[in-house]
């Protein structure tokens, strides 16, 4: 198991809950997704797993070792969680800090201490696999939303991680690199690498996830299972607030379905 | 959503009356946003504008950590010298690496010297008179006199401040912002501090954009003229809600650094081994301080 995680509670500095008893399983090798509206708990959570937020209640195991603020201070253990978890961020502005895109790949490795030999090795051939190198001495601020992506999954990738936790990785790209985001996500699983995506995306959910969680509003996890039954739920989404009521009309008759987008060029058929 | 939700008057029409408005163009609004496009042009230009360090002229090859250090003996040798025409000389060396360094003359000269000198030349010019500067007076204006002393002692501070100038400004044209923070570490300035540099440098432009946005969001709205003190309370406003974001932008980023194995002591990549060409620059560049200094005792 890579992360186990029971009844956890975390609370926001104003004392509302973002995590309400939340439990969580991960084993090595899969893709897992945690579903849920904007609020739910999705990021909350994946930072959680990273060992950057710590909860008030409950326990975390990663890699069958208690994942806690104490435990972190070994220096040698923080150092192994570091390499063998990799965390994506939503904002990409927030994780490219370094001046240039070659620096921002190389960080991770030399902070986890590698010789200069091998991070120059990992970061040329990071960059050559993500097809990058024609950025590699260019400022973030010049880079577009997609490439920021791709440096923000480079630099992560770099330190060879066991587990990578992507938050929202397609939110605000455009569609070729939404699609190049996703077989992305689903290559590195077949490389070995554990996957926890955080999304409210439906559309990718199918391809990038073998197990899915769905957090409610209530900040709690109100359904986990395979994707194909869950998605197929119309009341579940709902009430996950992940589908809506489509009202429309045919005459005289007033018709209501549930209404989800799970590819983007066609919607589910109804009946008049 | 249908439209029996929608309240009433967001199915009707807005009715305007333009041939009554006052539609008065907004100096004050027109100076905010002038402001900002200059600060950010001004800005993007200075730090982001990299066309000539990655030109491969003479200046260009040289090992950052030893254009730092040797540049910094040429500020010591404009500082310290005298006679003008020593300060003359130095002045000439730097455009002769412009030139080799393939920076346009003219926008080299004007970027020196349409700013600093420009202004020190304005500060300097009381000291022209006899009431500041006595001496043998050159050109009478009824009481007081533009003196010769005074008149050499302006010439040579405008001169040393140009060439002091110039050759501050020609290392930042031909190194790469990040080149010249990583070389500072050679004068044991520590790693964390040229980090936070580097980071302050990455991020400027970054609120700077959202500033801009903000203004930009404010001007669609914006549709009367508002009062110089309405102005003033929206800046003040952006200010405090800037810092504010900053701060959270900052904790996040720092969550980012942990992320990927931050524990407080930066490190940094060793930079490569120096050639000849890095260490006869060097040799050259403490030959001129010794020269202008053996100068400054023979010339007084």
């Amino acid at each position: 198991m890579v992360f186990e995680v029971k009844d956890v509670v975390y609370k926001y500095a104003d004392d509302s809950p973002a995590l309400d008893g939340v439990s969580f399983r991960a084993k090595a090798g899969e893709k897992v997704a945690i579903l849920g509206a904007n609020g739910s708990g999705k990021s909350t959570l994946l930072h959680i797993l990273d060992g950057l937020y710590f909860p008030v209640s409950g326990s975390v195991h990663a890699f069958g070792r208690p994942l806690t603020e104490e435990s972190l201070h070994d220096m040698s253990l923080a150092k192994e969680f570091r390499r063998r978890v990799g965390f994506v961020f939503q904002n990409p502005d927030v994780q490219l800090f370094s001046s240039t895109v070659w620096d921002e790949v190389a960080f991770g490795p030399l902070q986890l201490g590698l010789t200069d030999s091998e991070v120059s090795r990992r970061v040329n051939d990071v960059l050559e696999m993500l097809n990058l190198k024609k950025v590699a001495n260019r400022h973030p601020y010049n880079l577009s939303g997609g490439e920021k992506k791709k440096v923000a999954i480079a630099s992560v990738l770099a330190c060879n991680p066991d587990v990578l936790l992507l938050d929202e990785p397609t939110a605000g790209l455009d569609p070729k690199t939404q699609a190049w985001v996703v077989d992305c996500i689903v290559g590195l699983n077949r490389a070995g690498k554990t996957i926890i995506t955080a999304t409210h995306d439906l559309s990718t959910v199918r391809e990038t996830a073998d197990r899915i969680y769905i957090l409610g509003e209530e900040h709690k996890v109100i359904a986990e299972g395979n994707p194909a039954g869950l998605l197929q739920d119309e009341e579940l989404l709902i009430r996950g607030n992940l589908a809506h009521y489509h009202v429309h009309r045919h005459g005289l008759l007033t018709h209501a379905h549930a209404h989800r987008h799970l590819t983007h060029d066609h919607h589910e058929p109804h009946d008049a | 959503m249908t439209s029996q939700t929608l309240p009433r008057w967001l199915t009707q029409k807005e009715q305007f009356n333009t041939a009554e408005e006052e539609l008065k163009s907004n100096k004050r609004h027109n100076f905010l946003e002038k402001t900002l496009v200059g600060i950010s042009s001004a800005i993007k230009e200075a730090i982001f504008s990299e066309r000539y360090a990655g030109l491969s002229g003479f200046l260009q090859r040289i090992d950052a950590r030893f254009k730092v250090v040797s540049f910094i003996l040429l500020l010591l040798a404009a500082s310290l010298a005298h006679n003008i025409s020593v300060i003359v000389s130095i002045y000439c060396l730097t455009l002769v690496l412009a030139y080799f360094s393939r920076i346009p003359l003219g926008f080299f000269i004007g970027r020196v010297w349409l700013f600093i000198p420009l202004y020190t030349g304005i500060v300097v010019f009381p000291a022209i008179f006899s009431f500041i500067t006595p001496g043998k007076p050159i050109l009478a204006l009824g009481s007081v006199a533009i003196t010769e002393q005074g008149v050499t002692s302006a010439i040579t501070l405008i001169t040393r401040v140009g060439a002091s100038v110039s050759i501050a400004v020609l290392l930042v044209l031909t190194t790469r912002w990040e080149k010249l923070m990583r070389a500072l570490h050679v004068l044991y300035i520590p790693q964390t501090f040229i980090l936070v540099l580097e980071m302050t440098y990455r991020y400027i432009f970054f609120f700077l954009k959202i500033l801009s946005d903000m203004h930009l969001a404010r001007k669609s709205r914006t549709i009367q003229t508002l009062s110089g003190s309405e102005n003033r309370r929206w800046i003040t406003s952006r200010m405090g809600v800037l810092f504010k974001k900053s701060q959270l932008f900052s904790e996040q980023v720092y969550l980012a650094m942990l992320s990927r194995g931050y524990t407080g002591d930066p490190k940094a990549v060793k930079p490569g081994r120096a050639r000849h060409v890095d260490y006869a620059w060097l040799f050259a560049s403490a030959g001129i301080l010794a020269l202008v200094i053996l100068l400054n005792y023979r010339l007084g």
